[in-house]
């Protein structure tokens, strides 16, 4: 298989488990009765502006009822709610798909705007910003510190290590989290609580992009303490899987020095199956974030998640399963191209 | 079962990790059973949902033992209390004696089961002050017998009759008297009403303020009935102080040690549970998926790909959400999206074995499938499922309290997740309320972290490419 191939294919795949996932929850959705509950939501909105936009216009009450009642029929009829829910699957597939979904209860855009896809467009960026900085300082640390432990192991950096995996694995982000916020926001005072910018936001771009990173510090180190303990552990160990192989010992035999052998023999094979790992925590970075920004307000997807199931938004939920669907389904991809860029076996 | 051989037990014991995880996984183990034996659950979980029951405590109160590190004391709140009291005629049914410096926020009498036998008894509380003057702070009369019925009667044995005496005004009556009479103070009802009698009953003045007695309180109980016998299963009296108990009260009085003792059972059933359901399954499918092949393994696999390729957290958000937060509902949720990794790992180690000389020589002599599966290739993967049970059950613990956190908890259970969702709701971080939500999320990753313990004990143990080799 050519490279090209193997990304079509991986690209097809994705795109499948997209769609999958997307009609299983279509399917829950209508089987439960809450697309119903989601479209009646829109037909009643619909048929209230309608009858603001009428109003002026027909002054008698019985003929404007009527209006609005045979209004609400057709609504009725074009969102297929006279008809089974199994019969609407299609049509309510497609509405998902372009995130058609009307509008949120409670969340609005800075600018007001509750259209769902405007506030996922204003939110999505957030969330990218907050995971992707987390994610690379987790995996540069993680590395750097990973690689360094495993030529020496044994040792008690190394034991430590092991035992801070452990705690990695065993606190919650969003606990780490609150207790961040609770030393160095409550008592300390370094940090805000939580958000984007400051109120008013500062003037000058310089000055807004540190007041942002400012508001990121807590959101980024928590993110990046509660995984990064993982991240050492795994690097270290492959590592030192791969360190042991007679190709490294030819290397070390020739007298190649030491820098070498690490950046061509060791970190060379080592590469791929640590970012096998950096894929498989991916998922967890990206629902982390989900608790992680409602604990600091950060107003990207998760605390709209956070948000929808508060106000029980129905439509907001199902559009920010997608989204994640879609973010953690584009981020494979990336970290696919980067595989094929970083294993030649996979070129050939 | 290899697991408890003396052998696999002393690696196992060997490490730091697997002594430490032992202890605390016993530990654990103790407190659950403790509290399952002693806490009637859904009674328990009914009382900690019902405001009402709380409405006494003190709200947001630190635990008492903070005292130790401030210099300005918080005031405690002091529980009095004394159990099956019997008198015949007149008298003292009971005496407290309290030392105290500060003044109360509330003081709340609590009877419970009161029987007699010929006339209704009228039951005084009365206070010696440390300064020798005595007040009467409430007189409660118990309703009279019903024509129909018949002695003993009983009263206040559904619910207990809790009197809340810190603004009555037979109080203020008295407080203003002992003011005026013994002390020439000028006071008036009103300005008692106004700061609260109980600052007056528990204070003296002093250069036109009044400050705090302090010294001994001798509370005595007496009911007057003119025979008859009279028995009452418990008297309390609470002085609702600024700190409350060990562990402190939530913002609607509930006592969070109670909270977090119910938590442990809770925590540990559904990481166990979750966790022996997703192995079951995904160990079982792995072995038909490895033993029989085509297309069962290619429709296995297929599915196992799928999940493994979606985010988990925002489908288990979204079922929860519509199929309900029941504990089963949350379980079963954990169980779809759980199994695939292991059935993965099981295929794997299940493709060895199927071409192992000793299954080949099994299927010669005409053993079933079945008995291939459950006598030869079982056994083989049997210690690696168990360790997986271990190592899976943090996951769902802290997946369990992620979803709490969220508000998607099962409501009739009170877990450590949503404690912390409630404190986190009501603002705990930025008030400061630490003891709210600092024990909690400790609780959790202690729990998390002994599974994790005893699972990196049992890895030298327990490494699956070495047991696979090795034939038996």
């Amino acid at each position: 298989m050519g490279i090209y191939t193997r990304l079509l294919v991986k690209v097809l795949s994705l795109a499948a488990v997209l769609l999958a996932v997307l009609f299983f929850v279509v399917v829950i959705l209508g089987a439960t009765g809450v697309s119903d509950k989601i479209l009646n939501a829109i037909v009643s909105e619909e048929v209230r502006l309608y009858r603001q936009n009428v109003a002026p216009r027909l002054v008698d009450p019985v003929a404007l009822e009527e209006a609005v009642s045979k209004y609400r029929e057709e609504l009725v009829r074009a969102y297929g709610l006279d008809r089974p829910w199994y019969e609407r699957l299609p049509d309510m597939y497609l509405r998902v798909l372009k995130l058609d979904l009307g509008r949120a209860k409670h969340a609005q855009t800075f600018g007001g705007s509750n259209k769902i896809s405007d506030i996922i467009a204003e939110r999505l960026p957030n969330t990218i910003i907050l995971v992707t900085t987390a994610v690379a300082i987790n995996l540069l640390v993680g590395i750097l510190v990973g690689v360094r432990i495993a030529a020496h192991p044994g040792t008690k950096l190394d034991r430590a290590t092991s035992l801070l995996s452990a705690i990695s694995y065993a606190i919650p982000t969003w606990w780490l989290g609150i207790m961040l916020i609770l030393i160095f926001s409550f008592y300390l005072k370094f940090f805000p609580y939580g958000g984007l910018y400051s109120s008013p936001p500062p003037e000058g771009p310089l000055l807004k992009v540190l007041d942002i990173l400012w508001h990121a510090t807590l959101p980024i180190s928590a993110l990046v303490l509660a995984n990064v303990g993982l991240t050492i552990y795994v690097t270290k160990t492959i590592v030192f899987n791969v360190a042991q192989e007679d190709f490294v010992n030819v290397g070390r035999v020739k007298g190649l020095p030491e820098r070498l052998i690490n950046r061509r023999y060791i970190m060379r094979a080592a590469a791929p199956p640590i970012l096998t790992n950096v894929i498989l925590g991916l998922a967890g970075s990206i629902s982390g974030a989900i608790l992680t920004e409602t604990v600091f307000t950060w107003p990207g997807m998760g605390s709209l998640f956070f948000e929808a199931i508060i106000y029980s938004d129905e439509a907001l939920i199902l559009s920010l399963v997608y989204m994640f669907t879609l973010v953690y389904v584009v981020a494979r991809f990336v970290l696919e191209v980067l595989y094929v860029i970083v294993d030649p076996r996979v070129r050939i | 079962m290899s697991l408890l051989k003396n052998e696999s037990f002393r690696i196992f014991f060997s490490t730091w990790s697997g002594r430490i995880g032992l202890s605390f996984l016993i530990l654990l183990t103790a407190v659950s059973i403790y509290t399952l034996i002693m806490l009637p659950i859904p009674e328990v979980s009914a009382r900690w949902n019902d405001p009402q029951y709380w409405a006494d405590y003190p709200k947001s109160s630190p635990p008492s033992w903070v005292n130790i590190f401030l210099d300005r004391k918080l005031l405690e709140t002091v529980n009095l209390q004394k159990e099956n009291i019997e008198i015949i005629g007149n008298g003292r049914l009971a005496e407290f004696l309290v030392t105290y410096d500060g003044f109360p926020r509330e003081i709340i009498m609590v009877v419970n089961n009161l029987k007699y036998s010929s006339r209704p008894p009228v039951i005084t509380l009365h206070v010696i002050r440390p300064d020798g003057y005595s007040l009467e702070i409430t007189r409660l009369t118990v309703p009279p017998p019903r024509p129909d019925e018949q002695p003993p009667y009983t009263r206040f044995a559904a619910s207990p009759e809790r009197i809340l005496m810190g603004a009555s005004d037979d109080l203020i009556r008295e407080v203003y008297r002992l003011y005026t009479e013994r002390f020439d103070a000028s006071v008036t009802l009103l300005k008692i009403k106004q700061e609260g009698a109980l600052k007056y009953l528990f204070g003296t003045p002093k250069d036109g303020e009044i400050t705090p007695l302090k010294g001994v309180y001798r509370f005595t109980l007496t009911a007057t009935q003119n025979d008859g016998q009279l028995s009452v299963s418990s008297f309390q009296i609470v002085l609702v102080g600024e700190t409350y108990g060990y562990m402190g009260t939530d913002v609607i009085g509930r006592d969070l040690s109670l909270g977090l003792v119910l938590g442990f059972p809770v925590s540990l059933f559904v990481g166990v549970v979750a966790s022996v359901l997703v192995t079951g399954l995904g160990a079982t499918l792995g072995l038909f998926s490895g033993y029989f092949g085509g297309k069962v393994d290619n429709v296995i696999q297929r599915f196992a790909d799928f999940i493994n390729n979606i985010p988990i957290l925002p489908l288990l958000i979204f079922l929860v959400f519509t199929f309900g937060t029941k504990l089963w509902i949350i379980i079963l949720a954990f169980v779809v999206f759980g199994w695939p990794g292991l059935t993965i790992v099981t295929r794997s180690m299940v493709l060895q074995l199927r071409e192992s000389q000793y299954v080949e020589s099994a299927r010669a002599i005409g053993a079933s499938n079945l008995r291939i599966l459950s006598k030869h290739i079982f056994p083989n993967i049997a210690p690696f499922i168990l360790a997986q049970i271990i190592f899976l059950t943090p996951s769902f613990i802290l997946l369990e309290a992620a979803l709490s956190f969220l508000g998607l908890g099962d409501p009739s259970l009170p877990t450590w997740g949503q404690m912390l969702e409630l404190g986190f709701k009501n603002a705990a971080v930025y008030l400061g309320y630490w003891w709210w939500i600092l024990p909690p999320g400790l609780l959790i990753v202690v729990t998390a972290l002994t599974f994790v313990m005893v699972s990196m004990g049992l890895e030298p143990v327990i490494n699956p490419r070495v047991r696979v080799v090795k034939t038996r």
